[in-house]
């Protein structure tokens, strides 16, 4: 049994540094894994929709046809989910955290118009194919519909 | 681990939970689950790491006993599925029958029903991304201003 | 005849890391009932099963709880592995029990100092939550949150260690652990803390048993009642495991018997780092869970959990039912505090380690 027992721990944080961190003064220390928030290389997003559908929090919200990818930072809860199934792997999660702000806000990024179609051009044998081909199918319709069997 | 599910009736219960408790069996949990044909009761008893399993079906506006005469601690199990499910259980230990009153709920039952159940049509199909409280004039990318001072 | 009056404790009490509400009604100064009431934390996860796939339920499972979060995550990605018998490669289970041991020892320490808090002494809890911040570094490190891990998913898990974080930790732990002895020393020596807690509360070996209690509640009246040692997952088996018992019952035989699990915690972790087998961290998971049910168990800081899903074939399962160890400990609550005196009550509320958020999901 004793009395005092903590007293030398307690004389001997008088004279030790405090055991906390001097945050904000000194930066806090961060940790290679740790999660922030998530970015998006917009130029590189093809707005296939695979982050909204794995998101836990329904954070996400992807417009295919407006090419626009909008997250809500304060409902995100940092599970990396949609950085692990990009399939461009155009998502990244930063070490920081989202700034505090006042009002829930959601960040809308624009895409880039879609890059245009490639031109498919064809050459003089490949146009003949396609003719002789589209001819032996009307040919053949004609033939059913008229009743005779297709030689 | 072997997953040991033995069905019983109604009747049956308090015998099969008798006899359980006569061999030192300790009991891990009672589950209801809702379904169609009304609620299923899992009574779960636990040996030497090993778990063995009772399975009931009782209708909808049928009732069950109490097994708090064998174990008194089922009683929180019990309460709970009373609150939760509005499932009748009857003679629980009476110090302990909390009347409906151990679960604080602001709508009562909220499990009862089943959970594709057909929606009432006054029911509105809930748009999971609004109301999380998003400022209307929301800002578009070209104009970041405020967000993502980096 | 004394004065019978009826005192509400909770669901704000200062002692209390989660709101709980108890009626006590006195005799004088004596509880002679204790009748308790919950849902005051209720968010009515298992419900939230209906609406969220069966991959993406692991971020919500693992946020049942706070300090046990590490724990709920695996119970579930091990209860959708039984369930769709998923083969979990031996290396994601030593993660996985590193990770949870580690949960424990910041578990344990929590309760250290939110016990050393309900008998007043703050700087018992202040210099024990110090020691709890080298583990979330250590944790913070590994899997990039601090209490909410996000590491564990069905079929394995997301992260892995590398060699040299495994020394680092072991390292640290050695280090830790003498300060450990001098934490121990201290709670164990104390004249003020023995007459706080010895002799009150007191469970005795049937009580335990008759009464259903788990964790280290049952195991400080002498019950050797732990899942680790018939658990399928994990290490536990290989590193070979015995339960820390004590034969008192009274609210120090469960102090005591905390403080000896961070020695095992910190043996556990080191075994696990020495026998660590290579390969694969996770397994692809294939399709829907099929219209089958499961059970499994994990062992918690506070005691057994069990997990039972019951798949219908689509991505969301049918039913996920999460048994945790407070819910079964609050009928022991009940039966200790009748006959104790008013002045007792927060700390047999806080002895049985309340995790009340766990126990209504």
């Amino acid at each position: 049994m004793s009395y005092l027992s903590f007293a030398r721990e307690m004389l001997g944080n008088l004279f030790k540094p405090p055991a906390t961190s001097q945050y904000p003064f000194k930066p806090r220390k961060v940790y290679e894994a740790d999660r922030g928030k998530v970015v998006n290389d917009i130029n590189n997003c093809i707005f296939c929709g695979m982050c909204m559908r794995n998101c836990p929090s329904a954070a996400i919200t992807v417009d295919r046809n407006a090419r626009t990818w909008k997250i809500n930072r304060f409902a995100c809860v940092q599970c990396k989910e949609c950085v692990t199934n990009c399939p461009k792997k155009c998502l990244q999660m930063e070490t920081e955290y989202t700034a505090p702000d006042t009002k829930k806000t959601e960040e809308v990024l624009q895409g880039p118009p879609p890059p245009p179609k490639p031109q498919i051009v064809l050459t003089e044998a490949q146009k003949a194919a396609i003719a002789a081909a589209q001819a032996k199918k009307a040919a053949a319709s004609k033939a059913a519909a008229d009743g005779t069997p297709h030689a | 681990m072997k997953q040991q599910l033995i069905p019983i009736q109604i009747p049956d219960l308090l015998g099969r939970v008798a006899q359980y408790k006569k061999d030192g069996y300790r009991m891990v949990q009672i589950l209801c689950t809702r379904v169609p044909e009304g609620y299923e009761l899992t009574y779960s008893f636990d040996k030497d790491c090993v778990l063995e399993n009772l399975r009931l079906i009782v209708p909808e506006e049928g009732s069950v006993m109490s097994v708090t005469s064998q174990y008194w601690y089922a009683f929180v199990w019990e309460n709970e599925i009373h609150d939760l499910f509005g499932l009748n259980v009857e003679f629980i230990a009476p110090e302990v029958d909390y009347g409906g009153k151990f679960f604080h709920l602001a709508k009562p039952m909220p499990w009862h029903e089943l959970a594709n159940a057909k929606q009432p049509a006054s029911a509105v199909k809930v748009n999971l991304r609004s109301g999380l409280g998003i400022d209307a004039s929301v800002k578009p990318a070209s104009a970041k201003p405020t967000e993502g001072d980096k | 005849m004394g004065k019978s009056t009826v005192v509400p404790f909770g669901p704000q009490h200062p002692v209390l890391p989660e709101p709980i509400h108890l009626d006590l009604e006195l005799q004088d100064e004596k509880v002679v009932k204790a009748i308790p009431s919950i849902g005051y934390i209720h968010r009515g996860l298992e419900k939230l099963v209906e609406k969220r796939g069966f991959q993406e339920y692991v971020y919500i499972a693992e946020r049942v709880c706070g300090i046990c979060s590490f724990g709920h995550g695996w119970g579930y990605s091990k209860a959708i592995e039984g369930l769709m018998e998923i083969e979990v490669p031996r290396r994601a289970e030593y993660l996985r029990t590193i990770w949870h041991e580690l949960s424990r020892l910041h578990s344990h320490l929590l309760w250290v100092g939110l016990g050393a808090d309900a008998l007043g002494f703050e700087s018992l809890f202040m210099h024990a939550w110090r020691l709890r911040e080298t583990i979330l570094d250590m944790i913070e490190q590994t899997t990039g949150g601090r209490v909410i891990f996000s590491v564990c998913k069905v079929g394995g898990v997301r992260r892995d260690i590398s060699d040299h974080d495994l020394k680092e930790i072991v390292s640290r732990l050695e280090k830790l652990k003498k300060e450990i002895d001098g934490l121990t020393a201290l709670i164990l020596n104390d004249e003020t803390i023995h007459a706080r807690l010895k002799g009150v509360g007191t469970v005795s070996f049937e009580d335990a048993k008759a009464l259903g209690c788990v964790g280290p509640t049952a195991r400080a009246s002498g019950v050797p009642l732990d899942y680790r040692c018939g658990d399928e997952g994990g290490a536990y088996k290989e590193l070979g495991f015995k339960p820390v018992t004590d034969t008192a019952g009274d609210c120090f035989a469960r102090c005591k018997v905390r403080l000896l699990e961070l020695y095992q915690a910190i043996d556990l972790i080191k075994g696990c780092v020495e026998n660590m087998p290579a390969g694969e961290i996770a397994v692809p998971v294939k399709g829907f869970p099929p219209a089958a049910e499961y059970f499994t168990r994990v062992e918690q800081p506070r005691g057994e959990a069990v997990y039972y899903v019951k798949g219908n074939k689509t991505k969301n399962l049918e039913r996920f039912r999460l048994r945790t160890p407070t819910n079964a400990n609050l009928a022991v609550l009940v039966k200790m505090l009748q006959g104790c005196d008013l002045a007792d009550v927060p700390n047999i509320i806080l002895t049985i380690d309340p995790c009340i958020s766990c126990c209504e999901r």
